[in-house]
C-alpha cells in the first residue's frame, strides 16, 4: 500500500550486549504503518515486540543498540537523529503508554502536577492557569469523571484503570501522531480492560493518530486492531489485515497461538491445545525458522533455512516454507522430531 | 446435590482491621457472608475483579487467615474452630499454588530444598525417602529429577510455576487452591500448565480450588464455577450454564467483557459495558453491591441485600430480579 505512510521500519536489527553475549532481540524486522490506522503487535515475552517499539523512539536502555536497518517517521530517519531533534520528536508527535500504570506515574507528585509538566515540555510558553486548563480538559477526554477534583489527587488515590487513564492523558498531550501502548490492558481486570479499550478506538477518531497496541492477547487485537503483525523470536511471522490473520491463518505459530485460547462458547471437555517446548534463546538464535523446534510440521528444511516472506496477498504475508509454491506437498507431513 | 460435598463453606466472614486504641477504626469486610460448597474431585472456579475477596475468601478457607465467622467443613470436620495443633493434620491435606512464579520461590534454596521443605515441616516422612519423593514430585510435573540441585534463578517461568506444583503435591494432598497459577505466563504456556493440572486431577483425585481473573481459563477447568463482588459470591452455577445464560447483571457485563478472539463474532457482539469501578470494601453501597453500577437496579435494591437463590437446579444467584 502506498497511500500515506506515517512509519516504516526497514531490515531493524536491535542487539543487546551483556556479559553472556550479544542478545540478538529484533532481527530483521520490516513493517509500515499508515496514518490513522491500530495495528496491534502480538508475541510472548522475549518475542522483541517491546524492543522494537522502544527502538522506534530509541529508548533502549544503554546495553541496547540498534545495530542495522532504518526507521522513517514522516520519511525522516530516527536512527540518524541528533539527540535534539530526536527529543523533540518524542516530545510532539509520539506518545508511549506501559503496561504498570502502578510505577509509570511519580507516586510524590499530583496527577494534575504530572499532565502539566507534560504539557509544558511541548509548549514552553504556555501559562500556567492554560496548562492547568488543558490538564483538566485531558481528563475529560480520557472520560474521568470530576476531572478538576482527580487534578489534586496523587496516583495512590486512584484505582489501576484510573490510573491507566492518565496515562492515555499525559500521552495525548501533544496530539501526537503516533500513539504507542506497551500492553496497556494486561494489569487489568476484564471489565476495565473493556473501558480502556473503547478508549483507544474513541481517541483514535478523536485526534486521528495511528495507534500501535502491543499485547499477548489475541481477543484484544481481535476486538480493536485493523492490522496485526505476529512476532516469534525477534523476527516477523505474519502480518496482515484481522481477517486474514483469524480466518486465514498461514504460520504455524499463529495457528498454535489461535489453539491455545480457550474458546468460552464451547461446551467442556476437550483437552486444550497447547505449543510444546519454549522460545528460543536469542543469544544463539536458531540459524533456521525460529519456531522449528516447537512446530509440528516442521521439515529438514526449516533447521538450517530460514523462509523468506510469502505475500498471500497485497496485505498478507507470512515467513513458513510451508507456502513455497514449489514445496511438493508429500512432504507437509514428513517432521524431523 | 448428589455427589457428597468435600468442603462446605457456611456464612464465612473474614473483616480486616477494626482495632484502635480509642475509637473503633471501620472493618475491611473482605469477605462477607458468603456459603458454597466444593465436591470431591472437581473443580470450582472463582472469579471476580481484583479487590472482590476472591483471593481471601480461599486463604481463609483454608485457615491461612483465622475467618471471623462462619463454617468450613473439610471432609466432615470444621476446620475453622480448630486451634493450629489439631489443624496440622489437615495443612497436609492442602496446599495451594500461588501467582507469581518469581516470588513464590526462595532464590537462595535449591529446588531441592524448596520441594522438600513441607515434608521437614510435617515429619510425617522419614528424611531418607525426601530425595526419592522429590524425584517423584518433579517427575509428576514434567521435569526431570535432574534438576534437583538448580537454583530457581536457571527455570523460566512456565517451569518454575511447575516446581511450584511439585511443592504442592509432595505432602500427597488431596485439596490444592490454585490461586491466580497462570496469570504471570505466556499463553503458550499457559495451555501447557492448565493440561498438566488436569492431568494430575485425573491421576491423583485432586480437588482444585481454581482463582482466575480469566473467565475464559476458568470456564475451561472448572466444572461449576462462583463469582464473586465486592466480598460476596453473586452467583454460582455449572460453568457450561454460566456462559451460556448468566444471570445476574454483574455476571452478564463480565462475560460480555472479555475479548473474544475472532473478529467477526467481535464486531457483531452487542456492547454492555459495565461502567465505573468496583465500590470500597471500606464503604460498600446499602443494600445490594452492584447497584452503583447496575442498569437495571430498583428501589429495594438500595435497602435489601439480595440473598442467593436457587433460581434453576445448581444455579445461584443473588439478585432482586428473579
Amino acid at each position: 500500500m502506498t497511500v500515506d505512510k506515517l512509519l516504516e521500519v526497514n531490515n531493524l536489527r536491535t542487539s543487546f550486549f551483556t556479559f553472556s553475549g550479544e542478545v540478538q532481540a529484533v532481527r530483521d524486522v520490516s513493517f509500515s504503518l499508515n496514518r490513522g490506522e491500530i495495528i496491534g503487535v502480538v508475541g510472548e515475552s522475549g518475542s522483541g515486540k517491546s524492543v522494537t517499539f522502544l527502538s522506534v523512539t530509541r529508548l533502549l536502555s544503554e546495553s541496547g543498540k540498534i545495530v542495522g536497518g532504518n526507521i522513517l517517521f514522516e520519511g525522516e530517519d530516527v536512527t540518524q537523529m541528533p539527540t535534539l531533534k530526536l527529543r523533540k520528536l518524542r516530545n510532539n508527535q509520539i506518545g508511549m503508554v506501559f503496561q504498570e500504570p502502578m510505577t509509570s506515574l511519580n507516586p510524590t507528585l499530583r496527577v494534575g502536577t504530572q499532565i502539566i509538566e507534560r504539557i509544558k515540555a511541548f509548549n514552553k510558553r504556555i501559562s500556567n492557569r492554560e496548562a492547568s486548563k488543558r490538564a483538566e480538559q485531558l481528563l475529560e477526554m480520557v472520560r474521568i469523571p470530576e476531572a478538576r477534583k482527580h487534578l489534586n489527587s496523587y496516583p495512590y488515590e486512584m484505582s489501576g484503570g484510573m490510573r491507566q487513564r492518565v496515562m492515555f492523558a499525559m500521552a495525548i498531550a501533544c496530539n501526537p501522531k503516533l500513539l504507542i501502548a506497551d500492553e496497556p490492558t494486561t494489569a487489568l481486570d476484564v471489565t476495565i480492560q473493556k473501558q480502556i479499550l473503547k478508549l483507544i478506538g474513541s481517541l483514535r477518531d478523536e485526534i486521528n493518530t495511528s495507534i500501535i497496541l502491543i499485547t499477548h492477547d489475541l481477543g484484544v487485537v481481535a476486538e480493536t486492531c485493523e492490522r496485526v503483525v505476529v512476532m516469534y523470536g525477534g523476527m516477523i511471522m505474519e502480518e496482515g489485515l484481522v481477517d486474514e490473520i483469524f480466518y486465514e491463518t498461514a504460520h504455524q505459530y499463529t495457528v498454535g497461538l489461535k489453539k491455545s485460547i480457550p474458546d468460552v462458547n464451547k461446551v467442556g471437555g476437550t483437552r486444550l491445545f497447547s505449543i510444546s517446548g519454549s522460545p528460543p534463546s536469542l543469544i544463539d538464535p536458531p540459524k533456521g525458522c525460529p519456531f522449528t523446534a516447537r512446530c509440528d510440521k516442521a521439515m529438514r528444511v526449516c533447521v538450517n533455512h530460514c523462509p523468506p516472506y510469502f505475500q498471500l496477498s497485497p496485505t498478507h504475508r507470512s515467513m513458513c516454507w510451508l507456502l513455497d509454491p514449489e514445496m511438493p506437498s508429500n512432504l507437509a507431513v514428513e517432521s524431523v522430531q | 446435590m448428589s455427589e457428597q460435598a468435600f468442603i462446605e463453606v457456611k456464612n464465612l466472614k473474614k473483616y480486616f482491621g477494626g482495632g484502635g486504641m480509642f475509637k473503633k477504626k471501620p472493618y475491611v469486610k473482605a469477605v462477607d457472608d458468603i456459603s458454597f460448597t466444593i465436591n470431591k474431585g472437581e473443580t470450582f472456579g472463582l472469579v471476580g475483579e481484583s479487590g472482590c475477596g476472591k483471593s481471601t475468601a480461599a486463604r481463609t478457607l483454608i485457615r491461612l487467615y483465622k475467618p471471623t465467622s462462619g463454617s468450613v467443613c473439610f471432609d466432615g470436620v470444621d476446620i475453622a474452630k480448630l486451634d493450629e495443633k489439631e489443624l496440622q493434620p489437615y495443612r497436609c491435606r492442602i496446599q495451594m499454588i500461588f501467582q507469581d512464579p518469581y516470588a513464590s520461590l526462595d532464590p537462595r534454596m535449591t529446588v531441592k530444598s524448596i520441594i522438600a521443605e513441607p515434608l521437614t515441616i510435617h515429619r510425617d516422612f522419614p528424611a531418607s525417602e525426601h530425595e526419592d519423593r522429590v524425584a517423584q514430585s518433579l517427575r509428576m510435573v514434567g521435569l526431570d529429577p535432574s534438576h534437583m540441585a538448580k537454583y530457581p534463578h536457571e527455570f523460566s517461568g512456565g517451569q518454575r510455576q511447575r516446581i511450584g506444583i511439585a511443592r504442592a503435591l509432595i505432602t500427597q494432598p488431596d485439596f490444592i487452591i490454585c490461586d491466580e497459577p497462570i496469570s504471570a505466563l505466556d499463553v503458550s504456556i499457559q495451555a501447557q500448565v492448565v493440561n498438566m493440572l488436569q492431568s494430575l486431577q485425573e491421576q491423583l483425585g485432586l480437588t482444585y480450588c481454581f482463582i482466575a481473573h480469566d473467565l475464559a481459563m476458568v470456564k475451561y477447568i472448572s466444572k461449576r464455577m462462583g463469582v464473586m463482588y465486592v466480598g460476596q459470591l453473586v452467583e454460582v452455577s455449572p460453568s457450561d450454564e454460566l456462559y451460556r445464560e448468566p444471570l445476574h447483571p454483574y455476571t452478564i457485563g463480565l462475560m460480555k467483557a472479555i475479548p473474544v478472539a475472532d473478529p467477526k463474532l467481535a464486531r457483531a457482539k452487542q456492547e454492555v459495558i459495565i461502567e465505573g469501578e468496583i465500590p470500597s470494601p471500606f464503604d460498600p453501597p446499602s443494600g445490594c453491591r452492584f447497584r452503583t453500577r447496575c442498569k437495571q437496579c430498583m428501589d429495594i435494591c438500595k435497602e435489601v441485600s439480595p440473598q442467593l437463590k436457587e433460581v434453576k437446579p445448581n444455579h445461584f444467584v443473588a439478585c432482586h430480579l428473579f
